[in-house]
């Protein structure tokens, strides 16, 4: 296999040497490369992607094209070293995200969103409603700076009516 | 989101800006929406609910059908053991994973993962024999029927569909094409040619009459079983005064009865989903009445009544198990699903696998441990009658 070599670069400005494989995790870049609008010596500027974030999605990248190397050379491989190998992953994706702000990952999940990672956006979105499922309505509010619409009334009908939900 | 500030009144507005200044998150304000029904797609159904009073928008989006489907959707693909049993006014209910196949066999064990709690059910409702119909159940209290929506926690009572009917059978089907469930329901206690049909969530929620083609009466000790949107029961047919036993069949879209002849003449133990087809389970016994295996009937085609059979060994039999345990189902992949009908603390659910003549163990730790039963008055004593509904989905229909 091929290590072509690109860089991305950040909207501030920070650039990134990554491999082709890796890139290719992302359904833009890929497509990107399919018609060929990639100079070699020429960064893909992403506008909406800063450096910080743009480094934990090539670190999400680098990390996931190693397994898909690894499925097509051991495709016999048995049930228990498939099952060895799944766990590693799911390891290895808990401690990537165990170590993120629910702001980072916000920022994470739109950077995905773009770049249309789909399951870096499965993974953020699992992570993010984990964090979520037991906060009250107001910290949700708070973390999702969403305004309070209902009237006093509205609210507490709501919550009559599904009071097992707010148990 | 800006568009539904602008729609607020200026009060609202002025206390919007004051919290956006203190808690700005710029990265939220910009959020699309529909990564946002990705999240919520995400959670369990009480938080789903909670988070119903977090704004006008939020309630909208996780009320409408295009949610529901999509969580519905997301549900089937990892089907729940709905496990319930009744202790004075109270329902103890609990769902498990069914899905958790491991490739090992050491006994795999449970605390978490497991969805638990107690809530009242209706005076004198009765929980025959029944099954999960894409996330509903349905029951009866006297000659009204009566649906639960475990994953909502709500009962609805439904009115009595004739006023001259003392008993009746009801079974519920669900029609995957429309996305409706529908109730079907007749005299229990003579044959009958017509029926009651009501669609739940209908604009007016009625029963309509309608004819059965064949002149019938269920047997209510057996249940219902809705395949691909059609519900199977069985039934003594009316030949000219003379009670045929076979199956009936209800095509939950069309509203057609169509009738199938037994695999082997007679009632059978249970009728059960088998690989997207539905099956007949009847006992082989030897001799003393001893179930040395259990014979698979698999419809083939209901037109020509064509059946295919397939012998398996009674796991238990040489352990006398039987008696503890029961068969609940079959999952997707083939595994006949046993579970216990009492229970002390805790309990195994066995999943069999024909092909290989071997078991899954998957225990459920302190389902009902002493802190358990001391909270909740349960006493001491063995927990009996546990209902068993696999392949249950979670449905968040509001009844």
């Amino acid at each position: 296999m091929s290590s072509n070599m690109i860089m991305l670069k950040s909207s501030d400005g920070a650039s990134f040497e990554i491999e082709e494989a890796a890139a290719r995790k992302s359904k833009i870049i890929a497509n990107m490369i399919e018609v060929e609008c990639v100079d070699e010596d020429k960064a893909i500027p992403l506008q909406n992607v800063t450096g910080n974030i743009l480094a934990l999605v090539i670190e999400y990248c680098n990390k996931h094209i190693v397994d898909d190397d690894d499925d097509v050379a051991t495709e016999e491989a048995s049930e228990e070293e498939e099952e060895a190998k799944k766990k590693k992953v799911d390891d290895w994706e808990a401690e990537f995200m165990n170590s993120m702000s629910l702001e980072t990952m916000f920022e994470l999940l739109l950077a995905a969103n773009y770049l249309n990672i789909k399951s870096l956006i499965d993974l953020v979105c699992q992570t993010i409603a984990n964090n979520i499922k037991d906060k009250t309505p107001e910290e949700v509010r708070k973390i999702f700076s969403i305004e309070n619409d209902f009237t006093p009334e509205e609210e507490e009908e709501i919550r009559k009516e599904n009071a097992w939900a707010f148990g | 989101m800006k568009q539904r500030e602008e729609k607020t009144e200026p009060t609202h507005r002025k206390r919007s800006r004051r919290q956006s200044s203190s808690t700005s998150n710029p990265t939220i304000l910009c959020f699309p929406l529909d990564l946002i029904l990705e999240i919520l797609l995400r959670l369990p159904a009480k938080s789903i609910v909670r988070f119903r009073c977090v704004s006008k928008l939020w309630s909208s989006l996780t009320t409408d059908l295009y949610f529901r489907n999509l969580y519905e959707t997301r549900s089937s693909i990892w089907p729940n053991l709905l496990m319930f049993f009744k202790k004075g006014v109270n329902l103890f209910v609990y769902s498990f994973p069914q899905h958790n196949q491991t490739s090992n066999d050491q006994p795999h064990s449970y605390s978490h993962h497991v969805d638990s709690y107690r809530m009242k059910y209706p005076k004198r409702c009765c929980f025959p024999f029944t099954e999960s119909v894409h996330g509903l159940i349905c029951f009866r209290i006297d000659s009204k029927p009566i649906i639960w929506n475990p994953t909502m926690r709500q009962f609805i009572t439904l009115r009595k569909p004739e006023k001259s009917w003392k008993g009746i059978a009801v079974f519920l089907g669900y029609d995957p094409i429309e996305g409706k469930h529908k109730l079907v329901c007749m005299p229990r206690d003579n044959t009958c040619d017509e029926c009651r049909i009501l669609t739940l969530g209908s604009s007016q929620e009625s029963w309509r009459k309608i004819k059965t083609n064949h002149k019938h009466q269920p047997t209510y000790r057996y249940y219902g079983q809705c395949i691909n949107g059609v519900v199977y029961y069985q039934a003594y047919i009316d030949h000219n005064g003379k009670k045929n036993p076979a199956i009936m069949s209800f095509d939950v879209k069309s509203e057609k009865f169509d009738m199938i002849e037994l695999p082997c003449g007679s009632f059978v133990k249970m009728l059960i989903p088998y690989h997207g087809k539905l099956a007949c389970v009847s006992n082989n016994t030897m001799n003393k009445g001893v179930v040395d295996g259990i014979t698979l009937w698999t419809l083939e085609d209901g037109e020509k009544h064509k059946w295919s059979s397939k012998q398996f060994l009674a796991p238990f039999a040489y352990r006398s198990m039987e008696t503890d345990f029961k068969l609940a189902g079959i999952t997707h992949a083939g595994e006949f699903i046993y579970v216990p009908s009492t229970f002390l603390n805790s309990f195994y659910i066995l999943y069999f696998d024909p092909k290989n003549n071997n078991f899954r163990k998957v225990e459920f730790r302190g389902v009902a441990d002493q802190v358990f039963r001391l909270g909740n008055e349960l006493g001491e004593k063995r927990l009996n009658r546990l209902h068993t509904f696999p392949h249950h989905i979670q449905s968040l229909l509001s009844l």
